[in-house]
């Protein structure tokens, strides 16, 4: 997939999120446990780093605090990528894909 | 909740912490230990389980999940509490001054709920779920609290002081992390407790500030919460010395670990609080039996701080009221009774 030259339908990344929460924590996103987006064309590349600025624009609903610190997420939530630690795929850095699964677990007591 | 319960195949109870409000004053004492003579050996009781599981699965043709009808459900607990009740529960925690007392008034009164709850039941052992990281957490908190002496039964793995029911934690040696993953990976059914609200402008508890603290430290440098936990590990248990209920504390049932009274910083500010007794400064006996100071001295360090953060007596769960009364004037009794003799001598050594 590398070059320059690859289709423009490439650009759309289709990313499903679940939201899985273990603290309560899901109240900051209404409630709903799983979101299934499709990220918008844009010269930045996807990273989860960008993608979690999105979550914050978009999606969290009340309190960012109690999900991100500064850029990314608060100490206490992991984050699966493809059911995978993300420590081991880059953590914020992780390029993400077309049908990306990401999750996040928050093992807090909440607010 | 019950429907998950339901589905494990275990026996399960439920309880509404409103019950913790009707809890008998027994439950403050510690209860008998186990008897001399020893029941069957674990060995034994697991394989007697197991033919009991399999001999059920033979019935049943092996094919079905255990149904109801081999479950021991508890028959009266779906019933919700009284709205009193719910009432009396919300003005004990509304009147708790700090955001810590009350996280520690709920950790009692579930504590004395579960406990009671398996000593009607007839377990001796109660297993409670802290992770690795829990316990991390709970080590640096208590310390926090003023409970360091205690440190080795709050967070270790056995934890007898309660003589009759035996608390354990097998889940203390698994973090946080490795506890979220395996319930993913293998779709284990979860179910969130909703945390104590925090009303606005109060500071956050010690609970939170050091789960905080922990969980941030631990992202840069990741062996935190281990080396907590390893060293909180080589902590072990004093040799169980305090065995008259005279010798524990009220609330938690440790060991009382004051000696002197005067050397604590505690008694000037009750003073202060209650101007008008005039026997304060003094034995506590003197103060009336239905003052917070008279509390005091049934209570261990850490309890006492919690304890002065908690509200007026009235708020209190009557079963606290009624053994700490309890407590106190036998403790005034005894006090009598020694000072008998005394008089009696007298004319002899003058």
């Amino acid at each position: 997939m590398g070059g320059g030259n690859f289709p423009m339908n490439l650009c759309k990344i289709s990313v499903l999120h679940c939201f899985h929460f273990r603290g309560g924590a899901e109240f900051l996103f209404d409630g709903v446990k799983k979101h299934q987006v499709t990220l918008p064309c844009q010269p930045e590349p996807w990273d989860i780093r960008n993608l979690l600025k999105w979550i914050k624009q978009n999606l969290l609903k009340e309190r960012p605090e109690l999900f991100m610190q500064g850029e990314s997420v608060r100490p206490g939530i992991l984050v699966l990528i493809n059911d995978a630690d993300w420590e081991l795929m880059g953590e914020l850095d992780y390029k993400l894909q077309d049908q990306d699964n990401v999750l996040f677990i928050s093992t807090l007591h909440g607010g | 909740m019950e429907a998950l319960l339901q589905a494990t195949g275990f026996p399960f109870h439920l309880a509404h912490l409103e019950q913790a409000l009707e809890l008998p004053a027994s439950i403050l004492r510690p209860g008998p230990g186990r008897s001399g003579k020893p029941g069957p050996s674990y060995k034994e009781a697991v394989e007697g389980f197991i033919q009991q599981q399999r001999q059920e699965g033979d019935r049943d043709g092996g094919t079905s999940p255990p149904g109801p009808s081999t479950q021991v459900g508890d028959p009266a607990a779906p019933r919700l509490p009284a709205p009193a009740r719910t009432q009396e529960l919300l003005r004990l925690f509304e009147a708790v001054e700090t955001a810590t007392a009350r996280e520690e008034l709920l950790q009692m009164l579930r504590t004395h709920l579960i406990l009671q709850t398996a000593r009607t039941k007839g377990y001796a052992k109660v297993m409670t779920a802290e992770s690795c990281t829990r316990v991390a957490i709970k080590l640096l908190t208590n310390l926090a609290l003023g409970r360091g002496a205690f440190l080795a039964v709050d967070t270790g793995f056995v934890d007898d002081r309660h003589g009759d029911v035996l608390v354990v934690r097998p889940m203390r040696d698994y973090t946080a992390k490795e506890i979220a993953f395996y319930n993913h990976f293998f779709r284990v059914p979860t179910v969130i407790a909703p945390p104590l609200r925090t009303k606005r402008r109060e500071k956050p508890s010690i609970h939170r500030l050091i789960e905080r603290f922990l969980l941030g430290l631990q992202e840069d440098y990741p062996a935190t919460i281990s080396t907590v936990y390893r060293t909180g590990e080589k902590l072990s248990p004093a040799p169980a010395k305090a065995s008259s209920e005279s010798e524990r504390c009220l609330l938690c049932l440790c060991a009382l670990d004051i000696d002197g009274e005067e050397e604590l910083a505690l008694e000037p500010t009750l003073i202060m609080e209650e101007p008008e007794e005039n026997g304060c400064c003094q034995d506590p006996p003197a103060a009336p039996a239905e003052s917070k100071a008279a509390f005091i001295p049934l209570l261990c360090y850490g309890c006492r701080l919690t304890f002065k953060e908690l509200g007026p007596l009235a708020t209190l769960p009557p079963y606290v009221r009624a053994e700490a009364q309890r407590r106190i004037r036998s403790a005034e009794t005894e006090q009598q009774s020694l000072e008998v003799p005394q008089e009696d001598e007298e004319p002899g050594k003058s």
